[in-house]
């Protein structure tokens, strides 16, 4: 208890040394205060000497208010950017879906279809042998849904806004249309030269290379485009370029056992004619076979 | 005869208080004078409580300029329920707490040297239980601290205390205790030094 009290009045006596300050710099604060209260003389006194406000009072009342508005602008310049896009790559489906209902529903009239063709595919039509049979747009279609090769979409409600397609995006729409079109025929194509190589012809070595040679330009050729755009048709050309490349060495004769068993590998890994058959619509081979009878 | 002398006394703060309404009045309608009438009445307190919370002159006088600045500014906020200098060392503790903890990390990284100059001036037989002393009171939470500081180094009341924190004078009472009995703690090695 006696040590409990010494204690306590040693603290009474030490505690007012603790951060003992030094003489009051008076002048030196007051200038200091005196500037920043001139610094805005608003906040402290109006003209006709009603309640002065604190400036910092002033901005966080309008904070909110200007969070939310700018948060709106945002939103609207977001959902602008977002429409414009799907806009752009909604309009080709539009016709493939237009097209579809043409040949298969019987519910919506002729008429009504060629109108909203009208402002929807400004562009020439196909020639009448490819018109009924591959929607190239469908290529893209078939990749995003992996839909197995022969399998139709379902015609879905038109839903093209005359007002949103313009003529600048119809003419991106006609663009990106006759690229798809050019994928499908090489698509086609390359289905074709690996069926041949699996047919297991060995004397046909040297003209297969040939063919991979023209293959492989087109396929160059789209990855360049804008068709390439599209992630899931870019990964399938590029992995097809890499087999076409394999292909295209084949000078010899005969196949060459290693030649085949890394081309084989390579097919097996990527997984390269399922994707690609499921890629290609119904009915691609027809245009091929059409157009090359022309 | 002895009636008369708390009689006066009464009036006299009567008439303190309503010059300090007048005061008030006038600073709030932007009278320089008064304003600075009003600091020099309260300037010496409220800097040396900011001094003896912050430890540092630097920060004391930012700390007093900030606390008379915020005051000036929101004098309509004076209802003058109790006196103007119980609100400015409301206002005081609050800057003044609120700058330390922004400044903690300077304030963390500035102590050696802080430390050093104070090593320095210091002497006596018990310089280090002092600066034990100094140490454990900076380790306290900061509510005991700053109940102490405010108790026990500077002398205010409980009542004082407690209506600048916003708190029951019961708590600042508790905390005071608290902040003892932890300093005792701390210092229980030097237990002989405080018997001399």
């Amino acid at each position: 208890m006696k040590d409990h009290d010494d204690f306590e009045r040693w603290l009474a006596e030490a505690a007012p040394t603790l951060n003992a300050p030094s003489a009051t710099p008076k002048q030196e604060m007051w200038t200091n205060i005196s500037a920043r209260l001139e610094a805005a003389p608003h906040d402290l006194s109006g003209a006709d000497g009603a309640r002065p406000r604190g400036t910092i009072g002033h901005s966080k009342r309008w904070l909110w208010p200007l969070a939310v508005a700018a948060a709106l602008v945002l939103g609207a310049a977001i959902d602008r950017l977002v429409l414009q896009r799907d806009s752009v790559i909604d309009t080709p489906r539009t016709i493939a879906n237009v097209d579809s209902m043409r040949s298969d529903s019987s519910t919506v009239s002729r008429k009504n279809i060629q109108e909203r063709q009208v402002v929807t595919d400004p562009k020439p039509r196909p020639r009448p042998g490819l018109e009924r049979s591959a929607a190239p747009e469908q290529v893209a279609t078939n990749i995003e849904r992996g839909a197995p090769r022969g399998e139709q979409r379902a015609p879905s409600a038109v839903t093209a806004d005359p007002s949103r397609v313009g003529p600048a995006r119809s003419a991106d729409a006609g663009a990106n249309a006759t690229l798809r079109l050019a994928a499908t025929q090489t698509l086609v194509q390359a289905e074709m030269l690996l069926a041949a190589y699996r047919a297991d012809d060995s004397t046909e070595a040297r003209q297969l290379g040939r063919w991979a040679r023209d293959v492989l330009v087109s396929t160059r050729l789209l990855l360049d485009s804008k068709v390439a755009n599209d992630v899931k048709l870019r990964t399938l050309l590029q992995d097809l370029e890499l087999v076409l490349m394999q292909v295209a060495q084949l000078s010899g004769a005969a196949l060459d056992d290693i030649e085949r068993d890394l081309l084989d590998r390579t097919l097996k890994d990527r997984d390269l004619l399922p994707r690609i058959r499921s890629a290609v619509p119904t009915g691609a081979a027809i245009i091929t076979t059409t157009s090359t009878s022309d | 005869m002895e009636m008369a002398q708390p009689l006066k006394h009464y009036r006299h703060q009567a008439e303190s208080l309503s010059d300090e309404r007048r005061l008030v009045g006038r600073a709030r309608a932007g009278d320089s004078t008064a304003q600075r009438t009003l600091y020099e009445a309260h300037v010496d307190r409220v800097y040396r409580l900011a001094y003896r919370l912050s430890g540092s002159e630097e920060l004391a006088k930012e700390f007093t300029q900030d606390a008379f600045v915020r005051a000036f500014e929101r004098l309509d906020d004076f209802r003058g329920d109790s006196a103007f200098g119980t609100w400015l060392h409301t206002i005081t503790t609050s800057v003044t707490l609120n700058g330390l903890k922004k400044n903690k990390r300077m304030r963390d990284r500035e102590a050696p040297l802080e430390e050093a100059i104070t090593l320095a001036r210091k002497g006596g037989d018990d310089f280090d239980l002092r600066e034990r002393l100094a140490r454990a009171v900076a380790a306290l939470p900061e509510g005991c601290r700053t109940v102490f500081m405010m108790h026990d180094a500077e002398g205010y009341t409980h009542e004082e205390i407690a209506e600048a924190l916003g708190i029951s004078s019961g708590t600042t009472k508790t905390q005071l205790s608290r902040a003892r009995a932890k300093l005792r703690i701390a210092l229980a090695a030097f237990a002989k030094e405080w018997v001399r």
